[in-house]
């Protein structure tokens, strides 16, 4: 039962980023529009069915069971694909209408990173993905929030969370690009930053996928072409240089 | 298909000789299964068959798959339309409507809500389970509509589970956690 649920949920959440993926790309507002509402119907149709098959995996098997944690992971994976979607939705709106799809994209990472939250206590599942991106969404939609105290407090607890996953074995280039950045965010010059994680004897594409992340956020406007995204800037031109990135 | 696991995925160009064979093996799969046994031409009643249903489901499967690897790259304009046309055909005799309806009842029938623990039921089982009765009772209407004597044995099994899954959730929806 469980083969089939994640066979289908996998199906329809691959149309969904074919569907996100080809809205980001069209200029044509109308187009793009409904490419946007397909990929978040199905997305929200994955959910669906994936959190009927939660409860139906825990009504015969123990809470965290391997079937429990399978569902558990596609379901944070799913919020997180969702929270994605109508965060570059926001960004194709203006004023009053981006702020609105940005808290919507907030309350979807919010509720990935509940059950995100779950797979790492309880599933052994090494994984920061909503946990880092709800806040990112934040600072996308008030990028005054990087001076502000209980901001900070939240991204420490990110940086606590990546430092103790990357301690526990995990070495995926995504993690320590997200490491970077979190330490970026917390006021680390671009190159102790970035001296840190070197420590760690990185993989090549590391600087590459640091670079994607900064290059993604810059694109999204963050920091609004104040002091942050200058900052940026520069943590992108540096990565670019150590990176040997063409 | 996934190349991460293969040692394919360090040297791009035989990964990316995978990728095209493995594209090209889906979209024969694809045309043999429609030239031979025509899927799309299906009529909702034909679904009711066990082995049209397989192909049918198949088809739908093949589809959705061949649609996406067309997507990310490899440009087939032909084949996209051929894919586009096959399911709109399906889509206009009313077969994959009939599909989904009666994948739904499949399902029932896997996992009967009328066998479960009442003490391990919750409002949100029971929510789900009158989804299930509501498409039961849409897919009841649709084979009245075909009117065909080869309906009446399903209608039956349809209506009678239908019933069933109310009269639990009826009982249970007051004691449900």
């Amino acid at each position: 039962m469980i083969q089939e649920l994640t066979e289908s949920v996998d199906q329809l959440r691959d149309e969904a980023q074919a569907a996100r993926k080809a809205a980001r790309q069209l200029a044509d507002p109308a187009k793009r529009e409904q490419l946007f509402a397909s990929a978040r119907e199905k997305f929200e149709s994955a959910i669906r069915r994936l959190e009927r098959g939660l409860r139906n995996v825990r009504r015969d098997q123990k809470e965290h069971s391997s079937d429990a944690c399978a569902v558990l992971e596609r379901l944070s994976q799913t919020y997180g694909s969702l929270g994605g979607t109508l965060r570059d939705f926001a960004l194709t709106k203006a004023d009053q209408e981006r702020q609105k799809m940005l808290a919507e994209a907030r309350s979807q990472y919010e509720q990935g990173n509940t059950y995100e939250d779950e797979r790492r206590k309880h599933c052994g599942a090494l994984d920061t993905y909503n946990m880092l991106q709800l806040l990112v969404v934040e600072l996308l939609g008030n990028a005054a929030l990087i001076n502000d105290h209980e901001f900070e407090t939240k991204l420490q607890g990110v940086q606590k969370e990546l430092e103790r996953q990357v301690n526990a074995g995990r070495n995926d280039s995504w993690a320590l690009a997200d490491l970077a950045l979190v330490s970026f965010l917390l006021g680390s010059p671009a190159d102790h930053a970035l001296a840190d994680i070197e420590q760690r004897n990185v993989h090549a594409s590391f600087y590459e996928t640091t670079h994607t992340v900064i290059t993604n956020l810059l694109n999204e406007g963050l920091g609004s072409g104040g002091d942050l995204t200058k900052r940026l800037e520069e943590f992108q031109r540096l990565l670019k240089r150590k990176g040997g990135l063409a | 298909m996934d190349i991460a696991p293969l040692y394919g995925s360090k040297n791009t160009a035989f990964s990316n000789v995978i990728l095209s064979s493995a594209l090209e093996k889906r979209c024969a799969a694809w045309c043999y299964l429609v030239e031979r046994e025509r899927p799309h031409k299906l009529r909702p009643i034909d679904l009711l068959d066990e082995r049209c249903a397989d192909s049918f489901r198949r088809f739908l499967r093949l589809s959705s798959r061949l649609k996406l690897d067309l997507a990310r790259g490899a440009r087939d304009d032909h084949m996209r339309e051929r894919i586009a046309e096959a399911e709109k055909d399906a889509a206009g005799s009313g077969a994959k409507a009939m599909a989904e309806l009666l994948e739904v009842w499949a399902k029932v029938r896997a996992t009967p809500p009328w066998l479960v623990e009442s003490s391990k039921v919750k409002q949100a089982d029971c929510a789900d389970w009158q989804d299930d009765a509501d498409k039961l009772k849409i897919l009841e209407a649709r084979l009245e509509e075909l009117n065909n004597q080869a309906c009446q044995l399903v209608l039956q099994g349809v209506r009678s589970d239908r019933k069933r899954i109310e009269g639990t959730v009826e009982r249970l929806k007051g004691s449900a956690k």
